[in-house]
C-alpha cells in the first residue's frame, strides 16, 4: 500500500490509515478480527509491562511510528496544605425544632500535614497523613442579629448578637489509606478542641479513633459512584454538663453510611450528589441520633490547586436525647479551595 | 494550522467523529481502530455516545469487535515523531509540525521534570467530598451542638437549675459546652 493512501491531511488536519476502510468483513475476516481481538486483549493486559501499545495491524508501527507508553510517575511529595473558606447561609444555626434561627457563616480552615504521596503496598497504595487543622467559625457577617440567651456562668439573660457564638475547632490528625483497585481502606484518629472565639475558653475536646472503607466505581469516563462506611468511637470532655452528668457525657460511637456519585459534566465542573446516613449512640447517656443528609455540590476545579464550590444540603436529625431536640436543617453556599502539595 | 476542525472517521461498525488539531488514525476490519493526538487537544466520540479528550501525546484504541474505549495512555511523542513516516515520510514538512515539535517540547519538559502526564481525568475530583465538608457537616452534629446549642425550653431550663433548692445554681452547669445557649423564651 503506497503512503499517500494511508495519509489523509488537509483541512481536517488528519493522518488516517485504512488498510481495508470500509470493507464488509467476510466470514474468514470475522474470526481472524476473534483471533486478532484475543490477541490485542493479551497485548493490552500485557501493555504496561513490555512498555508498548498493541499494534491493531502488522506493521503500524513503521507506518504511524513507535508508540511508547509514558509511565512517568507523579513527582513526589511530602507536605500537603490547604487554605479553604466558605461562605454560606443556614436557616437554622441552633438546630432547633421550632423558632429557627437563620444566619450566615463564615468557616475559614487552613491545614498542613504531612503526607506523603501514596507508597507501593500489599500491591495497592499505602497514603499516610499526619496533621494540623485550625477552623474558624464566624456567625452573622452581613449585620447586626441578636438573639435571647442564657449564660450559665453569670446567669443572666440578655440579647445577644449572633457573633457571640462565634468560635474556633483545633484538631490534630493521623490517618492511614490503604487502596486497592476500587477499594479503600482508612484508619485514624484525631484529638479536636473547641474554643470561644471571645475569651478563647476551652468547652469541648475529643479523641476520636476512626475507621472507614469505600468502595469507587467508574461507571463511565464521566461518573462515578463512591459508595463506603464509616464508623468512629468519641471519648469527650464536655464543660458545663447537666447535673448528675459527668464531662464525659458526649462519649458516643458513630457508624455512618455514605453514598455519593459524581458525574463530569466538562473539564471544569463536576456534578456530586451525595447522601449520608448516621447513627450515633451516647454511650454513658444512652441517647440515640439518627441524622439524615442530603447534599448536592458543584465542583469548579479552576487548575491543580484552586476548586471553588457551590453547594445546598438539607439534614433531618432525629435525637432522644434531653437537652437537644429534633432539627430540619437547609445550608446553601459557595465555598473555594487552595491546595498545594510539595 | 487548518481552519476547520471536525469531521467524522469511519470503519466498518465504529465511527469516531473528532473535534481536533493534528492526529493519526489507524483503523482495521471489526471497527478497531486507534487515535494518537499529536499536538492541539481533540475529542473522539464512539456511535454509542461515550466519547473521550485527549491532549498532545494520548492515545486511545478500540479493538476490533469492541464498542469501548481502551484507558488513555500517554506516549512518548518524540519516539513517535522520529519513527513516524506519516508525519516525516513526505518531501515537505506537515503544516502543523512546528506546533506538534512544541508538543515534543512540552512532553519532554515534563518527563525531565519528572511530573505525571495529565491525562484530563483528574482522578480526585470522582471521590467524595475531601476535608473540612460542607456547610454546618464540617463538624458533626452532636460536636456542633455544644458550640451552638439547641434553645432550651422552660422544661428544660428548669431542669438544669434543679441541683440547688436555694441560691445560685453551681456555673459549672449548662446543657453541655460553652456557657451561654441561646433560650427559647425570653428570662
Amino acid at each position: 500500500m503506497s503512503l499517500k493512501k494511508y495519509f489523509l491531511t488537509g483541512a481536517l488536519g488528519l493522518a488516517v490509515s485504512l488498510p481495508a476502510f470500509a470493507q464488509m468483513p467476510t466470514a474468514n475476516q470475522q474470526v481472524d478480527s476473534v483471533q486478532q481481538r484475543r490477541q490485542l486483549e493479551k497485548a493490552a493486559q500485557m501493555m504496561i509491562a513490555t512498555n508498548a501499545v498493541p499494534e491493531l495491524y502488522t506493521g503500524e508501527s513503521s507506518d504511524v511510528g513507535p508508540q511508547s507508553v509514558l509511565q512517568t510517575k507523579p513527582r513526589r511529595t511530602y507536605i500537603e496544605a490547604f487554605a479553604d473558606a466558605q461562605y454560606f447561609y443556614t436557616d437554622n444555626m441552633f438546630l432547633a425544632n421550632q423558632k429557627k434561627q437563620g444566619a450566615d457563616v463564615l468557616v475559614s480552615t487552613v491545614s498542613a500535614a504531612l503526607a506523603p504521596t501514596a507508597y507501593d503496598f500489599q500491591e495497592g497504595s499505602l497514603a499516610p497523613r499526619l496533621g494540623f487543622q485550625q477552623q474558624w467559625f464566624n456567625y452573622g457577617l452581613t449585620g447586626p442579629q441578636t438573639v435571647d440567651a442564657y449564660n450559665f456562668s453569670t446567669h443572666t439573660f440578655s440579647r445577644v448578637n449572633l457573633n457571640q457564638f462565634d468560635f474556633n475547632a483545633m484538631t490534630i490528625f493521623s490517618d492511614v489509606a490503604w487502596s486497592k483497585q476500587n477499594w479503600t481502606v482508612a484508619l485514624g484518629g484525631y484529638y479536636r478542641q473547641l474554643n470561644d472565639a471571645q475569651n478563647t475558653d476551652q468547652f469541648y475536646n475529643e479523641y476520636v479513633p476512626n475507621w472507614a472503607i469505600r468502595y469507587n466505581l467508574f461507571t463511565s469516563d464521566k461518573t462515578a459512584i463512591s459508595i463506603g462506611y464509616e464508623g468512629d468511637c468519641r471519648l469527650t470532655d464536655t464543660a458545663n454538663v447537666p447535673p448528675k452528668n459527668g464531662s464525659n457525657f458526649n462519649n458516643r460511637v458513630d457508624n455512618s453510611l455514605v453514598v455519593a456519585g459524581s458525574w463530569r459534566l466538562c473539564r471544569y465542573a463536576i456534578l456530586q450528589p451525595s447522601y449520608r446516613f448516621q447513627q450515633t449512640h451516647f454511650t454513658t447517656t444512652w441517647r440515640d441520633d439518627y441524622l439524615n443528609s442530603f447534599a448536592l455540590a458543584l465542583y469548579i476545579p479552576f487548575n491543580d490547586y484552586v476548586t471553588l464550590r457551590g453547594y445546598v444540603s438539607y439534614d433531618i436529625l432525629k435525637t432522644d436525647g434531653f437537652y437537644v431536640e429534633n432539627s430540619d436543617t437547609l445550608n446553601a453556599g459557595v465555598g473555594l479551595n487552595l491546595t498545594v502539595r510539595f | 494550522m487548518p481552519d476547520f476542525r471536525g469531521g467524522t472517521i469511519k470503519s466498518g461498525g465504529a465511527a469516531a467523529a473528532v473535534l481536533g488539531t493534528t492526529l493519526i488514525v489507524s483503523a482495521t476490519t471489526g471497527g478497531g481502530f486507534k487515535v494518537i493526538l499529536l499536538e492541539g487537544k481533540g475529542k473522539v466520540t464512539l456511535p454509542n455516545g461515550n466519547s473521550v479528550t485527549l491532549l498532545a501525546g494520548q492515545e486511545v484504541f478500540v479493538l476490533p469487535g469492541g464498542t469501548e474505549f481502551s484507558k488513555v495512555f500517554s506516549i512518548n511523542l518524540d519516539k513517535l515523531v522520529e519513527g513516524s513516516l506519516l508525519v516525516k515520510g513526505f518531501s515537505h514538512d506537515l503544516s502543523s509540525l512546528p506546533l506538534i515539535l512544541l508538543a515534543v517540547q512540552d512532553q519532554g519538559s515534563q518527563i525531565k521534570s519528572g511530573a505525571s502526564s495529565d491525562t484530563g481525568q483528574p482522578p480526585e475530583f470522582f471521590l467524595p467530598p475531601s476535608p473540612p465538608g460542607n456547610g454546618q457537616n464540617v463538624l458533626d452534629p452532636a460536636t456542633y451542638n455544644t458550640a451552638a446549642h439547641s434553645p432550651l425550653n422552660n422544661r428544660q431550663f428548669r431542669s438544669l437549675n434543679s441541683s440547688v433548692s436555694q441560691g445560685r445554681p453551681p456555673s459549672n452547669v449548662g446543657p453541655g459546652g460553652r456557657p451561654i445557649t441561646s433560650t427559647g423564651f425570653r428570662g
